[in-house]
């Protein structure tokens, strides 16, 4: 028996060197992710059920007064969408008074929420959308009221989402009031991001909007990632710590929304010979 | 009875049940005091079963749970076929015990799963502070008799 063990330990110390340092394993991790899948549909049945007994067995009035609501929601948001097609008509135009291209269209494609990566330390989520609808590894998703993260791993129709309060993860973001570039890193806690690199001379307030700047080829420009919600400047340290809230609601959601970014680059065409050429990286 | 066919079904089922306890959603503040179920599966198997229950059964046990756990593979696999080593050397010990001496005994093997499984999650860039190891492995040795009270009286079926 103490040989077996010695084995699987040689075994088990060869598989976490090709999992952590190589890319050897990516082909296998996404077919993992769609074996996984069913047994986390299954673990989710009890609250599937709860779901299907909560929208199946409900009164006419309260169904009533829901669509009323939802009626007079519709109501705002359509006067906000009149407001909006303006603007992208106005943007539009600036942008070709600058002569670069436009980047506001893109496609996007709801998946529901399968599963939660079990660990807490962990920040992952499993939706039901793969290579069949044309997921990648590296698509951004959203929510309705902002980023959430990015594909890590496709099988053909389930894949795991790595969210932006990862402590993996890191996302190149803008203060939306002056365009300061930072980056929002996930400090393992579905309710905080930190952001790196502060200095204490930076213009930065509570309550500023960080949107994402499009920088790093992930993420598309311009999508709210945080609001800022605490700065706090230490004499004894060169940068100060600021904790900034996700919009997106990390925690609570059940759609989502896949975004099929541009492969195109933004690239502002000027007539400086100088200019080098974008060189295009497939996401 | 001499057959062994109960065996395999039954330990089929304690794993399965064992994962889904293990991935079954939970609030993420309390997805910190989930117990290891399938580390509990494991020990019990080698304590009462030890005669078919072996290293490599719990090694493939743990690979199982981290590929659908999505961690870092051959975490769980490892510390799982050591822990279940330790029980198979000691299981005749371990059975003489009373319960309460049991759960000391198992907080220490879940204590140790814990601590080796986050060291590999470390490799990865994950570390959990130390509280939150502690803590689980606490309530993991809580749940022992628990899964001995479920699982012992069952033992007709898979014991020859």
């Amino acid at each position: 028996m103490g040989a077996k063990m010695a084995a699987l330990f040689v075994v088990s110390a060869v598989l976490v060197a090709l999992f952590v340092t190589t890319p050897f394993l990516e082909g296998a991790r996404n077919k993992a992710v769609g074996l996984a899948a069913p047994l986390y549909h299954l673990a989710d049945l009890p609250h599937n059920l709860s779901e299907w007994s909560r929208t199946r067995l409900i009164g006419r009035d309260k169904l009533i007064q829901e669509n009323e609501s939802l009626r007079s929601e519709l109501l705002v948001h359509q006067r906000k969408l009149q407001q909006l097609a303006f603007l992208a008509a106005e943007n539009t135009r600036l942008r070709q008074l600058l002569n670069s291209a436009d980047t506001l269209n893109q496609r996007v494609l709801v998946a529901d929420l399968i599963g939660v990566a079990p660990d807490p330390n962990i920040h992952k989520v499993f939706i039901n959308r793969g290579t069949r609808d044309g997921v990648y590894v590296g698509q951004p998703v959203v929510d309705a009221s902002g980023l959430i993260g990015q594909v890590v791993n496709v099988s053909s129709s389930n894949s795991s989402v790595l969210l932006i309060s990862d402590t993996s993860h890191a996302i190149p973001v803008q203060i939306n009031r002056n365009g300061v570039r930072l980056i929002a890193e996930g400090r393992g806690s579905v309710f905080e991001l930190g952001l790196r690199h502060v200095s204490s001379t930076l213009d930065i307030q509570e309550g500023d909007l960080l949107v994402s700047s499009g920088l790093g080829d992930i993420y598309p420009a311009g999508y709210p990632v945080a609001t800022v919600e605490k700065i706090v400047y230490d004499p004894g340290k060169p940068f100060a710590d600021v904790v900034a809230v996700p919009m997106a609601q990390l925690n609570r959601n059940r759609h989502v929304l896949l975004v099929f970014a541009q492969s195109s680059k933004v690239s502002v065409v000027t007539g400086d010979a100088d200019a080098s050429p974008e060189v295009q990286t497939p996401p | 009875m001499s057959d062994n066919t109960g065996y395999l079904p039954w330990l089929a089922v304690t794993v399965f049940v064992g994962l889904m306890l293990s991935i079954y959603p939970l609030p993420a503040h309390y997805a910190w005091f989930r117990p290891e179920f399938l580390a509990l599966v494991c020990i019990f198997w080698s304590v009462f079963c030890p005669y078919r229950f072996g290293v490599v059964m719990a090694w493939c046990i743990g690979l199982l749970q981290d590929i659908v756990v999505g961690d870092v593979w051959g975490a769980h696999a490892l510390s799982l076929a050591f822990i279940a080593y330790l029980c198979l050397c000691s299981y005749q010990r371990l059975r003489s015990y009373r319960r309460g001496q049991q759960m000391l005994w198992v907080f220490v093997l879940v204590g140790i799963h814990e601590v080796f499984v986050n060291w590999v999650q470390g490799l990865n860039g994950y570390a959990a502070p130390v509280v939150m190891i502690i803590l689980p492995t606490l309530i993991t040795a809580l749940c022992w008799p628990l899964v001995v009270g479920l699982l012992k009286p069952t033992r007709n079926i898979w014991q020859g």
